[in-house]
């Protein structure tokens, strides 16, 4: 009980103020004193370790069920299905600025941490999109590099949308940047017909 | 003096973001912390004074580059001005510094500096939009262009979001070629 509500709101005041939270601030928040996270976490790196695991766990758990519908299918159709929901799964800002503090920990460790839970459950994730383009592919002379650069970029594509989504939220529709960038991949996809 | 602690808000400001504190601002340039009052405001005041020069300076730079290329094929200025925005950014530092500008907890700098950046990015891709209309030629459309202009500056951000996950672990330059190989390619194909 005490821990989910810490974990919850380890998550909020992380996406506000990323590593720079404090542990005082979090207690506050949880309405607990301070000394008292320590029953559940041994440290500051241990509480958000946690928090960001649930994360992105969840993240890549929910997005896996859904691709794993798209494998069969029109890949075309399977790409922009899967480009589309994980530029919206980001609409909420909070969990935009969550998963951009991540990039920024200051603490070596914690970031190692993050970082390779990232690069292991994303490695599926690209081995996903490399299948489907393969299929898409198939039959022309692709060669590997081209091949991983494609899939490179799909997530380079992604990153950059998310950035424009922070920068310009509520000035634009994010969906027309989405929508151009997607048009664009899918392009540079055609372009390796050769 | 006033330098000195412009220059320590930017580092901190790089390292830690926007709740960094004026007491390890003064403590970074060995002076007592009311002094910094003499020279700024608050803390707000003096960050955004540190983030408008940064900003300035990154877009005058890219302007300047952009003008001296005056008189080159489009297709290689288009080329000098991505390399030349990755050249910037391999400075670690100023890579962080721009990344927390769009973390930053204070709603009030946050606007006023998304301001800033859209005035100045505007300027920059206008710029960047009449070189690719030279590039893709008119028949395509301004839509045409402003998809590839905003697809550019996508490719663009996620590099520097690969670079921050990635640094260190891995050869930037390779990403870099590589994004801008697809990017080029597109563009060729687009031409035909």
């Amino acid at each position: 009980m005490r821990k989910e509500l810490l974990l919850e709101v380890a998550f909020e005041k992380f996406a506000q103020k990323g590593y720079n939270t404090s542990l005082s601030e979090i207690a506050k928040g949880a309405g607990i004193r301070k000394q008292s996270i320590y029953n559940h976490f041994k440290d500051k790196d241990e509480l958000l370790y946690e928090t960001i695991k649930i994360e992105l766990l969840s993240f890549y758990a929910s997005k896996s069920s859904e691709f794993e519908g798209y494998m069969q299918g029109d890949v075309k159709e399977a790409l922009r299905a899967m480009f589309f929901s994980i530029c919206s799964y980001y609409d909420d800002t909070n969990r935009l600025k969550f998963w951009r503090w991540i990039l920024l920990i200051e603490s070596k460790d914690l970031f190692t941490r993050c970082r390779d839970l990232i690069r292991e459950k994303e490695g599926k994730f690209y081995s996903r999109i490399k299948l489907l383009l393969e299929r898409e592919l198939e039959g022309y002379n692709v060669n590997e590099d081209e091949l991983k650069i494609a899939v490179q970029s799909f997530v380079v594509m992604i990153h950059g949308v998310l950035n424009g989504m922070l920068l310009y939220h509520e000035v634009y529709d994010s969906h027309i940047l989405i929508e151009n960038t997607w048009l664009f991949y899918w392009q540079s996809i055609n372009n390796l017909k050769k | 003096m006033k330098n000195k602690l412009k220059r320590a808000a930017f580092s901190l400001f790089s390292q830690k973001g926007s709740s960094v504190s004026m007491a390890e601002i003064a403590e970074d340039v060995s002076i007592k912390k009311p002094s910094i009052y003499n020279h700024y405001v608050n803390k707000d005041d003096l960050l955004s004074i540190v983030i408008d020069e940064e900003v300035n300076r990154f877009f005058d730079t890219q302007l300047h580059a952009l003008e001296k290329s005056k008189g080159e094929a489009s297709e290689e200025r288009l080329r000098k001005m991505f390399y030349s925005i990755m050249t910037y950014y391999n400075d670690y530092e100023k890579l962080r510094f721009w990344r927390q500008i769009l973390v930053m907890d204070s709603d009030e700098l946050q606007s006023k500096t998304r301001e800033i950046i859209r005035v100045r990015e505007t300027e920059l891709y206008r710029n960047a939009f009449v070189i690719l209309g030279d590039i893709i030629g008119d028949e395509e459309g301004q839509e045409v262009q402003m998809a590839y202009l905003q697809t550019l500056v996508a490719l663009i951000q996620g590099t520097l979001d690969g670079i921050l996950l990635y640094h260190q672990s891995f050869d930037k330059n390779i990403l870099i070629n590589n994004v801008w190989q697809v990017y080029c390619n597109s563009i060729k194909t687009l031409k035909k």
